[in-house]
C-alpha cells in the first residue's frame, strides 16, 4: 500500500513536470501564436478535480467510448479490438492524475522563469551559448526550487485523493483509512497509513506554505520583451503548448459535455437544483468562517508582531498538508473521545453538519489564509500606523482602514475557498449525514456505485464550470493587483 | 519640561543591536534633524518613540509624560504624536478631505479647523479627489495636514522628501520651514540627505551604529564635525591636523600652502580640485575655472565661517 502509494506519487509528479515545465518556459521567454491565451489556459486544469479526470478518462477510453468511435475511422475494428486497450490500472492513472495536476508545476516555475530568467538567460546569450544548452545549464537549475514546490502540492493531492484511487481500484494509504472507517481505528493498516502520511506532511508542508504564495503571484503579465521566434518554430511551439491544456482541459470537458447531453433529463430535474443548492449551501458556511478566521489570524499578525503570531497562524495553516481523509477521521475520533463509552451529550454531533463543517475549516483554512494574506500585504503596513498615530486604535482601525481596502480580496477569498469545498470529496463522503449529497458525492457515487459516468457527468461538468469560474476570477485578480 | 527626553534606549532586531543605549534630549519647539547612514537606526529610533515599536530598555518622556519605560507602554494611539511617512500612506479609499479629517473628532471646532487646514495647505479644488489623483508635492501636503489635524504634541517625519525630485524638493522643505513657525511645534526629521538637516533643522543629531555621537546647531557639525563619520556626512572634507577642512574654506587669496593640482572635475559652484599639498590632498573649489590639472597652486585655509 505504502509503495503503490510512493509509486504514484513519483509517476505523477515525474509526468506533471514533463507537461508543465516546457509549456512554462516557452510561455515565459518566447513569443509565439496563441500565446497569451495558453499561457492562462494551461492553469485551467486545476478546475477538474481528479476523480472526475479519473473516471472522465476511463469512460473515452471504454470501448464504448469516444477513443474507440474515433479510432474507428482511421483503423479497422478487429486490428483495434486485439490491442486490448486498458487505462483503468495504475499507469493510466498516473497521467489522468498528471493532466489535472501539472498546473500546479506549471503555474510555479512560470514565477520563476518569469522572474529570474530574463537577464541571465541573455547574459547566456552573450556569452555564445545556445538555446537548448542555455535552458539545462541556465534556466533549469534556477527554476528547480520552484518546480520542486510545485511538485510538493501535487504530492498532496496525490495522497489527498480517495475517489480517482477508489475507481481505479488501485490501494493507496488514503483507501487504507477508509477500509479503516469501516473497520477498527488501531487496526495495522491505518496506522501505517498514519504514520506515512504524518511523516509525508511534515516533510512537503515547508515547501507548501512557500510555494502556494507564488502558485497565486504567478498569473500577472511580464513586463519585459519575449524573444521572436520563426514563423513555423512558432507553430510548433504553440502545439507543444496546447497538448497539456487539450489534455487536462478540453478533452474531459468535451468528453463530459456529450455524455451530460444525453441526460438532459437530470439537467433540469427538481434534484439537480436541490442537490446544487445543497452543495452551494454547504461550501457558503464553512467558507464564511474560514474567511473570518483567515482574517483575524491576519489582522493578530500585524497588531501582535513576534514568534507566537506566526506559530498560531503556521499551526492553522497545517491542514491543508493533511489529507482530508484523515482530517476526517481526526474529528470523528475526537468526538467519540470526547463523548466517552455510552451515547453522551456530543452524540448529536456524530453525522451532523456541524462536524463536516468543522473538518472543512480546518482543511481549507490554509486556503484561505494564503489567498488573503495576498491582499493583506498589499496594504502597506504604514497605512495602520498612519491611523494609530492620528490617534484611531486598533480595532476602529480595522474597520476603517483594513475592512474597505480589503473588500474585493474577501470576495475572492470566499469564492476560491467555497470552490474547494464544492469539489472535496474524501471528507464529505466519510462525514456527509445520511441522506445528504452534494455535487461532488453524488458524481463520484454516481460513476463508482451505478457505474453511469452519464448520470455522474451533468453534476461533474457543473462542478467544472464552477470551479473554472473561480480560476479565472483568480487569474484576473492577480493579473490587476500585479499592475 | 516642555520637550522629548529619550534616555538609554536599546533595541536589537535579532542578533543586531539596532540601536545601543541611544540618548537625545529636545527642548521647547526646536526642529531636529536626524542624520545617518542607512542602517544605523534613524528609522527605529523614530518608531519606538511613537510607539510602533517596544525597545528592550529605555524611556521615553514626552512634555513630563511618560511613554514608555521598563512598566509602561503607551500605545501609539495614543500618544498624541504625529507622524509624516516616507510614502505617505495616505488612504487610498478615501478622499483628501476624508483622510485631513480622519482622526478628528466631529465637532464645529474641528470642522472649522479642518477647513483652515485645507486653506493653509491650498487643497480646496483637490480636496473631494482620491489620493492617487493627486501629485507627489499635493500629496505631501495632505500627509502633513493630517497630521497637524489633531494637534499633536510632536510631529516625525521619516525621510519625507525621498520620492520628491530636486526641484520640488527644495520647494517644499521651505514650506516645511514655515509650517515649523507657523505651528510651533517639536519635530524630528529623519533624513540621509545633509542638505535637508542642514537648512531645515535648528539642531541636528547623527547616528552611528546605534548611538547619538553628535548633537548641536548645523555649523557646529559642519565645521566640528566629532569624528570622521560625521564629517563625511555632512560632505566632502580634507582631514587636516586633526581638523576637518570644507572645500569652501580653502582660498587661493592667501599663500600658505603650496602645492598641485592633481585632479580636476566640473561642479555648479565651481571647479572641484583635488590639491596634493604638505601629504594631504585638499578639496578645493576654483570659481574662476582657472586650474587645471598639473598646475602649481598656492592657497590658504580661512577660519570657520
Amino acid at each position: 500500500m505504502v509503495f503503490t502509494t510512493l509509486r504514484m506519487i513519483l509517476g505523477v509528479g515525474l509526468i506533471a513536470a514533463i507537461l508543465a515545465i516546457p509549456s512554462a518556459y516557452f510561455v515565459s521567454n518566447y513569443q509565439f501564436p496563441l500565446r497569451g491565451f495558453l499561457r492562462k489556459a494551461n492553469i485551467l486544469p486545476v478546475a477538474i478535480p481528479t476523480y472526475i479526470m479519473g473516471f472522465t478518462y476511463a469512460s473515452i477510453f471504454s470501448v464504448t467510448g469516444s477513443f474507440y468511435a474515433f479510432a474507428e475511422l482511421f483503423i479497422d475494428r478487429e486490428t483495434l479490438y486485439s490491442w486490448d486497450i486498458d487505462v483503468v490500472n495504475e499507469l493510466g492513472l498516473m497521467f489522468f492524475l498528471a493532466f489535472a495536476l501539472y498546473p500546479y508545476v506549471y503555474s510555479a516555475a512560470l514565477v520563476s522563469f518569469s522572474i529570474k530568467n530574463k537577464s541571465i538567460e541573455e547574459a547566456a546569450a552573450s556569452l555564445g551559448v545556445g538555446p537548448w544548452k542555455r535552458f539545462w545549464k541556465v534556466s533549469f537549475p534556477i527554476v528547480l526550487p520552484a518546480v520542486l514546490s510545485g511538485l510538493a502540492l501535487v504530492t498532496m493531492e496525490v495522497l489527498n485523493d480517495y475517489g480517482a484511487m477508489a475507481y481505479f481500484n488501485i490501494n493507496t494509504i488514503t483507501a487504507g483509512i477508509f477500509q479503516a472507517k469501516q473497520m477498527d481505528f488501531t487496526s495495522s493498516v491505518f496506522l501505517s497509513a498514519l504514520f506515512f502520511v504524518v511523516i509525508a506532511s511534515v516533510f512537503i508542508s515547508y515547501y507548501l506554505f512557500k510555494s502556494y504564495k507564488k502558485v497565486a503571484s504567478t498569473l500577472s503579465s511580464p513586463s519585459y520583451d519575449l524573444m521572436p521566434m520563426e514563423k513555423k518554430q512558432g507553430m510548433l511551439v504553440s502545439f507543444v503548448v496546447f497538448i497539456p491544456f487539450f489534455l487536462g482541459f478540453i478533452l474531459p470537458v468535451i468528453e463530459l459535455v456529450s455524455l451530460a447531453s444525453s441526460r438532459l433529463n437530470i439537467i433540469f430535474s427538481m434534484d439537480f437544483l436541490i442537490i446544487s443548492l445543497n452543495a452551494v449551501q454547504l461550501a457558503f458556511i464553512p467558507a464564511l468562517i474560514i474567511v473570518l478566521l483567515s482574517l483575524i489570524l491576519l489582522y493578530n499578525e500585524y497588531i501582535n508582531k513576534g514568534f507566537f503570531s506566526r506559530f498560531i497562524s503556521a499551526i492553522s495553516n497545517i491542514g491543508y498538508a493533511i489529507p482530508g481523509a484523515i482530517i476526517a477521521v481526526a474529528v470523528m475520533s475526537f468526538v467519540i473521545v470526547l463523548d466517552g463509552e455510552e451515547k453522551g451529550f456530543y452524540h448529536f454531533l456524530i453525522d451532523s453538519l456541524i462536524l463536516l463543517i468543522f473538518a472543512f475549516v480546518i482543511r481549507f483554512l490554509a486556503v484561505g489564509y494564503n489567498t488573503l494574506e495576498g491582499g493583506f500585504y498589499k496594504i502597506t503596513k504604514q497605512l495602520p500606523d498612519a491611523s494609530r498615530s492620528l490617534g484611531v486604535g486598533s480595532f476602529k482601525t480595522f474597520i476603517r482602514v483594513y475592512f474597505p481596502l480589503l473588500k474585493s480580496a474577501l470576495l475572492t477569498t470566499l469564492a476560491i475557498v467555497m470552490v474547494d469545498i464544492l469539489k472535496e470529496l474524501p471528507i464529505t463522503l466519510l462525514l456527509q449525514p445520511f441522506n445528504f449529497h452534494t455535487l461532488a458525492t453524488v458524481a463520484y457515487e454516481k460513476a463508482k456505485i451505478t457505474e453511469s459516468v452519464r448520470d455522474a457527468a451533468p453534476f461533474a461538468l457543473l462542478l467544472i464550470i464552477v470551479g473554472t469560474f473561480a480560476v479565472l476570477f483568480l487569474v484576473k485578480d492577480f493579473s490587476k493587483k500585479n499592475k | 519640561m516642555k520637550g522629548l527626553s529619550i534616555q538609554h534606549i536599546t533595541k536589537s532586531f535579532g542578533s543586531s543591536k539596532v540601536l545601543n543605549d541611544c540618548s537625545l534630549d529636545i527642548n521647547g519647539n526646536d526642529f531636529v534633524a536626524l542624520l545617518g547612514e542607512s542602517g544605523s537606526g534613524k528609522s527605529t529610533l523614530l518608531r519606538l518613540i511613537s510607539g510602533f515599536e517596544s525597545p528592550e530598555k529605555g524611556k521615553v518622556i514626552l512634555n513630563n509624560r511618560v511613554l514608555l519605560d521598563d512598566q509602561l507602554f503607551v500605545k501609539p494611539e495614543d500618544r498624541h504624536i504625529g507622524m509624516i511617512f516616507q510614502n505617505y500612506a495616505l488612504f487610498p479609499h478615501l478622499s483628501v478631505r476624508k483622510n485631513i479629517a480622519f482622526g478628528m473628532s466631529a465637532s464645529p471646532e474641528s470642522e472649522a479647523y479642518l477647513e483652515e487646514l485645507i486653506e493653509i495647505f491650498e487643497l480646496a479644488e483637490q480636496q473631494h479627489k482620491k489620493p492617487s489623483n493627486l501629485s507627489g508635492g499635493q500629496q505631501q501636503r495632505v500627509a502633513i495636514a493630517r497630521a497637524l489635524a489633531v494637534n499633536p504634541s510632536l510631529l516625525l517625519m521619516d525621510e519625507p522628501f525621498s520620492n520628491l525630485d530636486q526641484t520640488l524638493r527644495r520647494k517644499v522643505r521651505i514650506e516645511i520651514k514655515a509650517m515649523h513657525e507657523k505651528f510651533s511645534i517639536p519635530m524630528i526629521l529623519v533624513s540621509h540627505d545633509p542638505e535637508d538637516a542642514l537648512e531645515l533643522a535648528d539642531k541636528i543629531a547623527v547616528l552611528q551604529q546605534g548611538k547619538i555621537v553628535q548633537f548641536g546647531v548645523p555649523s557646529e557639525l559642519y565645521y566640528n564635525p566629532v569624528n570622521q563619520y560625521v564629517a563625511d556626512l555632512l560632505g566632502p572634507n580634507t582631514k587636516y591636523k586633526n581638523q576637518f577642512i570644507r572645500p569652501e574654506q580653502i582660498t587661493f587669496n592667501r599663500s600658505d600652502f603650496q602645492g598641485k593640482v592633481i585632479r580636476s572635475a566640473f561642479s555648479m559652484r565651481g571647479n572641484i580640485l583635488v590639491i596634493e599639498a604638505d601629504g594631504h590632498e585638499f578639496l578645493a573649489y576654483d570659481y574662476s575655472r582657472t586650474n587645471t590639472i598639473g598646475d602649481e597652486v598656492s592657497f590658504g585655509i580661512l577660519a570657520n565661517h
